[in-house]
């Protein structure tokens, strides 16, 4: 049995997978926790945003850190994921037609955007994704027909799916954890998968990934069609934990969130936007919590951002395992030495 | 044909204004382009801030319109060198993703700290009177124009004409520009990059906070004032040709004058149809009316 166990955690995918899938039951207990803690409700709806915005980061992770294309217009289609399930619920479609209808809406969006956006270099693409959301924010404002009810907003009834409904943060933090666990494991195969590494390969030299015969603008589109369902999908989780949506919920700083989400944990790593919506969401809460402090929280994000930016500009899990391989490096020398000192005088 | 003259006349001439302040942010994005392969998203913020600057300077200190822009400008150049030595060059040797988010955070705290430091009013600075008149009057077609609005065209284009002079008769001038050609060459040639870059960033901050201090007798002045500022400045380099100064003049002009000339005809869509106009000219024409080849990947 030990030697199972041990054979078992030898190769690091299985100890990832035996970790996560430890970490995801254990967070089963989460509602339990909270619910023993005093103001509980409060620290399991903090949870459950955090897990949306995990949601989202790891969508944007796909397009930014995987396929090296940069999306400031996260928010676009973070709320046309949202306004669309809500919409279409409103007039009396199915959830679950509602929700596939309107995960193909985006899917559509992002093609439409990836098409031209993946002859555009870096800043272009930069100043494009924002122009995008900049677009979509003025027609959330301003819909034709008033479909989204403009800046008053909408409010969002409880989530119904089988017949159960999703009121209370409880009910919704299980479902929450289900697709985020799901999106991980979406993320992790879709990666390890032919199309995955190609993406990987665009990123790293699009000369290099050309001359190999992969087709660059192939793959960039396909990333920046799943990156943005996967957004999307966030986005249509987030109406129904918010429970309200306008478009002041969805302006840029919004993408930027994602963004930097993403960056502090560190890009290109499948934990990272977790691990990036975990520190942003729980400092800002802090923050908000200071007494004082709450009316520079925005002046206080600007000045985290630019602080990773300038310091950690791999992210947290950029510098562990930085961390790591100088440990290696170390141990590498010690041995070296340690050879030469036995048995390196044969060359000598 | 008096009326029609008239309206053209009360849509160009604001049109022309608006268009002379995004085209000397876009001439502060094209500069920055061709010296150092960056774009630069807290240009709004340090419009905002120079803007803010001179409308302090002349009402708490009681200086005259012209000393107080000239010192609002001298101290956002000053601002702008600050920026690049202390945060963007630090960014910059990484990879350009740090850089377009290190500005974006530029831009935040810039914003914010301008709130903090100078409240969230909108405050209104008083309009150019000359003659004792706020207005120019002309007899021809019965039409008031603002004073305010025609010094801010003459002023930008004066800014244009000397950055011009500067880039091109100066040392330094040549300087920065053997520097944005081949920074390595221009190191071995004893050009300090360093300084070339500062001095960018310089211009453009100078620059952004001119155009913010001469839109504020026209629009009144918020720490928010910039934030189109500096975006349309972008979309005006683009539409002229990115890292082309003069295609980015002519870029700023000409989306001044159809973001006033569809303001007037339907107004609800006019961010949506300014950034669409971005993107036809961005996917459909990257190379912009100046046919530079900045934008294209391979």
């Amino acid at each position: 049995m030990k030697n199972f166990v041990l054979q078992t955690l030898r190769s690091r995918r299985r100890r990832l997978a035996v970790g996560g899938g430890f970490a995801a039951i254990m967070a089963c207990f989460v509602p339990l926790i909270c619910s023993l803690l005093q103001g509980g409700n409060y620290y399991l709806n903090v949870i459950n945003y955090i897990l949306v915005y995990a949601i989202a980061s790891t969508g944007l992770n796909i397009m930014t850190g995987y396929s090296g294309q940069i999306n400031l217009g996260g928010a676009a289609y973070f709320s046309v994921g949202a306004y669309s399930v809500v919409i279409l619920c409103n007039a009396g479609v199915p959830t679950l037609l509602s929700i596939i209808l309107a995960m193909l809406i985006v899917a559509f969006f992002g093609f439409l955007t990836a098409v031209p956006a993946a002859k555009l270099k870096y800043h272009f693409l930069a100043l494009a994704t924002m122009a995008v959301g900049e677009i979509v924010n003025n027609l959330l404002i301003v819909s034709p027909g008033g479909i989204t009810n403009d800046t008053h907003g909408m409010f969002v009834k409880s989530l119904n799916l089988f017949g159960f409904k999703f009121k209370d943060d409880t009910s919704l933090f299980y479902l929450l954890l289900l697709m985020t666990v799901l999106c991980f494991l979406f993320t992790w195969a879709f990666l390890n998968s032919k199309t995955g590494r190609a993406c990987k390969a665009t990123r790293d030299s699009v000369d290099a990934a050309g001359s190999c015969g992969i087709s660059v603008r192939k793959y960039k589109i396909i990333a920046t069609v799943v990156s943005c369902v996967m957004i999307g999908f966030a986005g249509f989780l987030f109406a129904y934990l918010n429970r309200y949506i306008s478009p002041d919920t969805f302006a840029a700083g919004k993408s930027t969130m994602f963004m930097s989400m993403m960056m502090l944990g560190g890009s290109g790593t499948l934990f990272g936007p977790f691990l990036g919506s975990v520190l942003i969401t729980l400092i800002m809460e802090i923050l908000r919590g200071i007494p004082g402090v709450g009316s520079y929280m925005q002046l206080a994000y600007g000045l985290i951002l630019l602080a990773i930016m300038m310091f950690l500009p791999q992210g947290v899990s950029g510098f562990i395992s930085q961390l790591r391989f100088k440990r290696i490096k170390k141990k590498i020398e010690q041995q070296a030495v340690q050879m030469n000192s036995t048995g390196g005088n044969e060359d000598a | 044909m008096e009326a029609t003259l008239k309206l053209i006349l009360q849509l160009l001439i604001p049109g022309l204004c608006l268009g002379c302040v995004y085209g000397l942010n876009g001439v502060g994005a094209a500069l920055l382009y061709k010296g150092s392969h960056t774009i630069n998203n807290a240009q709004g913020a340090v419009v905002g801030f120079g803007a803010l600057l001179g409308y302090t300077f002349q009402n708490a200190f009681g200086w005259g319109l012209l000393p107080s822009t000239l010192a609002a400008t001298i101290v956002c150049f000053l601002f702008g060198m600050f920026l690049q030595i202390g945060v963007i060059s630090q960014v910059e040797k990484k990879a350009p993703i740090y850089v377009v988010i290190a500005t974006i955070a530029l831009n935040i705290v810039i914003t914010n700290g301008n709130y903090l430091l100078f409240g969230t009013y909108t405050y209104e600075s008083a309009a150019i009177w000359i003659n004792g008149s706020k207005y120019l009057h002309i007899d021809y077609v019965n039409v008031d124009i603002l004073w305010s609005n025609i010094v801010a065209i003459g002023v930008s284009f004066v800014a244009m004409v000397a950055v011009h002079f500067f880039l091109n008769k100066t040392k330094f001038g040549s300087a920065m520009r053997a520097a944005a050609m081949d920074p390595f060459a221009a190191e071995s040639c004893g050009i300090s990059v360093t300084a070339t870059r500062a001095v960018t960033w310089g211009i453009m901050s100078a620059l952004g906070a001119l155009g913010g201090c001469l839109t504020g007798p026209l629009f009144g002045i918020s720490a928010g004032i910039g934030i189109a500022c500096g975006a349309k400045g972008n979309t005006g380099a683009v539409l002229g040709g990115y890292g082309n100064m003069y295609g980015a003049i002519l870029g700023g002009l000409i989306i001044g004058l159809v973001e006033t000339t569809f303001g007037y005809i339907y107004s609800p869509y006019q961010t949506a149809f300014t950034n669409a106009l971005f993107l036809v000219f961005i996917l459909l024409l990257p190379r912009g009316i100046t046919n530079e080849k900045a934008i294209e990947e391979g």
